[in-house]
């Protein structure tokens, strides 16, 4: 059965999955400190508060990102992102995907 | 579910654009005033509503890239470790993402001081930058806590979001309006990055 818990994770997962991992050179930051800096990055859609930012890189760490490509601000392209996050604790997997 | 919304919100504001034109259109033909005076009017008002800031949000962010950003270096790693000798093989990196947060300018800024290790902090700053235009200056330091002395810096502009407000227009609505650096301080970003990664210390 889903919990409230279950549902906040769930929440906070696909919040995450706004932000960008990504250096501009195309690599992808795993580092907690750096995606820690993604997800409270307004100018990259990460809206992270600092208590939350760092709740969430103790508990999960970022396998794998999907962005799919955008141009024109965004108005040309399905702004499709997904991002597979790994549970520090439990090690199972979540696939998380942005809104649309 | 959002994005639905708002293909809804952008058509039914077309037409009523459309309907503000032909009623100004029919106005100006009734009253004998000019046709085309008064149709133009209407749209540019119409357009200007959404759009009024666009131009300048694009002027004034171009201006502070030319004016402010970049990336520098003060002090190199070699030159830092002639000073130090011997110190940078001690330095341990700190388990996590350690960090202090602060906001400042009644919340239209916020920094984040990550405590690398023992010897060096690295500070991610956010400030809005204009109080009329969505502009946010993006400043990140490494920084030697001991001596507070700044060996890189990075300073970025990026448009259509507010720290202050994170949801409200222009937020995600204005599209249009987002950028998320200056011409190259994605570059610049990536090199502070890797002058940040010099300092870490050693994971243990």
């Amino acid at each position: 059965m889903t919990t409230v818990v279950d549902l906040f994770q769930q929440a906070e997962l696909a919040e995450a999955a706004y932000a960008s991992f990504f250096s501009n050179s195309g690599v992808l930051l795993t580092a907690d400190a750096d995606v820690k800096t993604a997800l409270r990055d307004t100018n990259n859609n990460g809206n992270f508060s600092e208590a939350q930012a760092t709740s969430f890189v103790s508990q999960w760490k970022v396998v794998d990102q999907y962005i799919g490509p955008t141009s024109l601000g965004g108005l040309v392209g399905s702004g499709f992102s997904a991002t597979l996050f790994r549970d520090t604790t439990t090690g199972a997997y979540t696939f998380a995907l942005r809104g649309t | 579910m959002m994005g639905l919304i708002f293909l809804l919100v952008v058509g039914v504001y077309v037409l009523v654009s459309i309907g503000v034109v032909k009623g100004s259109i029919a106005y100006a033909q009734k009253n004998g005033k000019s046709v085309k005076r008064w149709g133009w009017g209407a749209a540019l008002v119409m357009y200007l509503i959404p759009f009024w800031d666009w131009i300048p949000t694009v002027a004034v962010h171009q201006y502070y890239c030319a004016t402010e950003a970049g990336f520098w270096v003060y002090k190199t790693p070699e030159q830092w470790m002639k000073e130090n000798p011997g110190v940078m093989e001690t330095l341990v990196a700190n388990k996590g993402a350690s960090s202090r947060y602060e906001s400042f300018d009644d919340e239209h800024g916020k920094s984040d001081i990550y405590l690398l290790n023992n010897r060096f902090n690295w500070i991610v700053t956010q400030q809005d930058y204009s109080s009329a235009l969505p502009i946010i200056r993006s400043e990140q330091q490494v920084k030697d806590a001991r001596t507070s002395e700044v060996l890189a810096r990075y300073v970025d502009f990026g448009t259509g979001n507010s720290v202050k407000n994170t949801i409200g227009p222009p937020g995600p609505l204005k599209f249009w309006l987002h950028s998320g650096h200056c011409n190259g301080g994605g570059q610049n970003q990536d090199a502070l990055r890797d002058f940040r990664n010099i300092f870490f210390g050693e994971q243990k």
